[in-house]
């Protein structure tokens, strides 16, 4: 388990260390059983409380190698362009239940910010994988996610349009070329180019399939389309229905 | 093929639907004030559809009024409703399956322009720069997001927008303009984005102000659980100005439905509609 050492702000956000494994945003925990929605963006919920975007901040804290950590929403002035900002109108929620940046990016002033601090050292933790290759396919996209070796981390083939980027990210994250590229590429909703949008992709992915599923030492494989959020967390939801999902345990990766 | 009501049995159930007191107020918002005028009932791309000049509001009174004719806890209303009625009202509009407490402020801007120029030609060419400065500064713009291609209003439904309705050339040049403002929307917002160095004046006149329902929680809930049961998750959207939601006079109301303004309204949409106002039944019977 990783975690910072101390609270972190980057933009719209801020993090705190956490003592028990995972990620919760505005005390929700990320995981498959809180995931309200997952087509166009990823929500969680709980007892009324609804986190927005979620992905935008759970990507780039893998990215950096965070396991473990408590996000909290920072926002106070409305964006009601952002149909997101509307919702918690209407439901009274503040701005701050939204935790993504209005421009589409994963956060790049939150990685700054995770990777020039200390992390705490890292602990013994009990790490997932999947039995077997699990696939899924929705809205025109298909997805593999595949076994690795205890410790070895995330490695990510993705396609989008014309455009394609691989990477790794390994249990103490990425290198901090990957994660300056990821996290300044926009959403491909909004991407100037599929070569961007592609790029952007990886935080998405490693928010679903990885922190939400709880998929930690995987091959990913992805020809993605439309409101692919249904896809990541499709094979994700398929991988722990299916009971594909192996715990593994020992040494500290 | 699913079953969407003939519309005679739509007219005879909500003829015939009744209720307990204090039940939840039900009333479909029809444009032209009769839900089921000028429609009919019609395959339209391999599915029933209703057709016609009110087609959504068709399909909705259908969905309420087969849902209230076995239902003692919703009271459907007729066209025009008993506003004074109590308990909590759901108000059914083509709101393509979200739910809306919101509905947006008018306001109408006057914004004059000097008229310039030593000559005939000289004081037109005047003329149509100074209009296309207004009308420039009138076009949503926004650092982020596509809002001049925006078509679903996904962004622009939040922002101050304005449309054209009158030009008036005098001794001055008079653009009126319709605003449809947001809760953050304020008269001098307004005015700042019409400072422009052709424009002498901007009068803003608020006619309505943005306004937030506040409905009963359980109800709400109730709403949103049956959205997620039947749809897999809930999302809420503002409604317009014109918005039924808005002329009523509680804030324990909420708008509801399925379908798009003006466009076929399909037996998918009929069901989906009245599954979510079936759960939401079960759920207040449940509550008494």
């Amino acid at each position: 388990m990783r975690t910072l050492a101390e609270p972190v702000s980057g933009e719209f956000v801020r993090v705190e260390p956490a003592d028990e494994p995972g990620v919760r945003v505005n005390g929700i925990p990320a995981d498959l059983d809180h995931t309200q929605k997952a087509d166009v963006r990823v929500d969680l919920y709980d007892e009324r409380t609804r986190a927005f975007v979620v992905e935008h901040v759970l990507g780039p804290l893998r990215l950096c190698g965070v396991t473990a950590a408590d996000v909290v929403g920072t926002v106070e002035t409305w964006a009601f362009a952002r149909p997101e900002h509307r919702f918690c109108y209407s439901t009274d929620l503040g701005p701050d239940a939204v935790v993504s940046h209005p421009a589409g990016l994963p956060n790049p002033a939150l990685a700054d910010a995770v990777c020039e601090g200390d992390v705490r050292t890292p602990t013994e933790e009990t790490r997932r994988s999947v039995r077997e290759p699990v696939s899924y396919a929705a809205n025109g996209g298909e997805i593999t996610v595949s076994p690795r070796d205890h410790g070895t981390g995330v490695t990510l083939e993705l396609r989008f349009e014309d455009a394609q980027f691989a990477c790794e990210v390994p249990p103490e994250g990425a290198a901090g070329e990957t994660i300056e590229a990821v996290t300044n590429a926009t959403t491909p909703y909004l991407a100037p180019s599929p070569e961007e949008g592609v790029v952007h992709a990886v935080a998405d992915v490693l928010s679903d399939v990885v922190v939400i599923g709880g998929l930690d030492d995987v091959h990913i494989e992805a020809e993605l389309a439309a409101a692919y959020h249904a896809l990541t967390i499709g094979v994700a939801r398929r991988a722990a229905e299916e009971e594909l999902v192996v715990e593994r345990t020992g040494g500290v990766p | 093929m699913g079953e969407l009501p003939a519309l005679e049995t739509v007219r005879e159930r909500a003829a015939t639907a009744r209720s307990d007191p204090g039940a939840v107020n039900l009333f479909v918002a029809a444009p032209a004030g009769e839900p089921l005028l000028g429609v009919e009932r019609t395959p339209h791309d391999g599915k029933a559809a209703y057709v016609g000049e009110t087609p959504a509001a068709a399909g909705l009174l259908a969905a309420a009024a087969t849902v209230a004719a076995d239902s003692e806890r919703l009271r459907l209303h007729p066209p025009e409703p008993e506003l004074t009625a109590d308990g909590p009202w759901l108000v059914l509009e083509p709101l393509g399956g979200a739910l809306g407490t919101v509905t947006l402020g008018r306001a109408t801007v006057r914004v004059t322009v000097a008229r310039g120029g030593d000559t005939t030609y000289g004081r037109l060419s005047a003329d149509r720069e100074g209009i296309a400065e207004v009308l420039a500064a009138a076009r949503p713009s926004h650092d982020h997001y596509p809002v001049e291609r925006d078509e679903q209003e996904v962004f622009t439904r939040g922002m101050t927008t304005f449309e054209l309705s009158d030009v008036t050339v005098g001794t001055e040049v008079v653009l009126s303009l319709t605003a449809s403002t947001t809760p953050a929307t304020t008269p001098s917002e307004i005015r700042a984005r019409f400072d422009r160095e052709a424009v002498t004046d901007v009068a803003v006149d608020q006619l309505a102000g943005a306004s937030r329902a506040d409905p009963d929680d359980a109800l709400r809930e109730a709403l949103e659980r049956a959205h997620v049961a039947t749809m897999g998750d809930y999302r809420y959207e503002w409604l317009p100005a014109s918005s039924a939601l808005a002329r009523l006079p509680t804030a324990n109301k909420l708008a509801l439905g399925t379908g798009q303004p003006g466009e076929p309204f399909s037996v998918d949409a009929y069901e989906a509609c009245r599954d979510v106002l079936e759960h939401t039944a079960e759920a207040l019977e449940g509550a008494t």
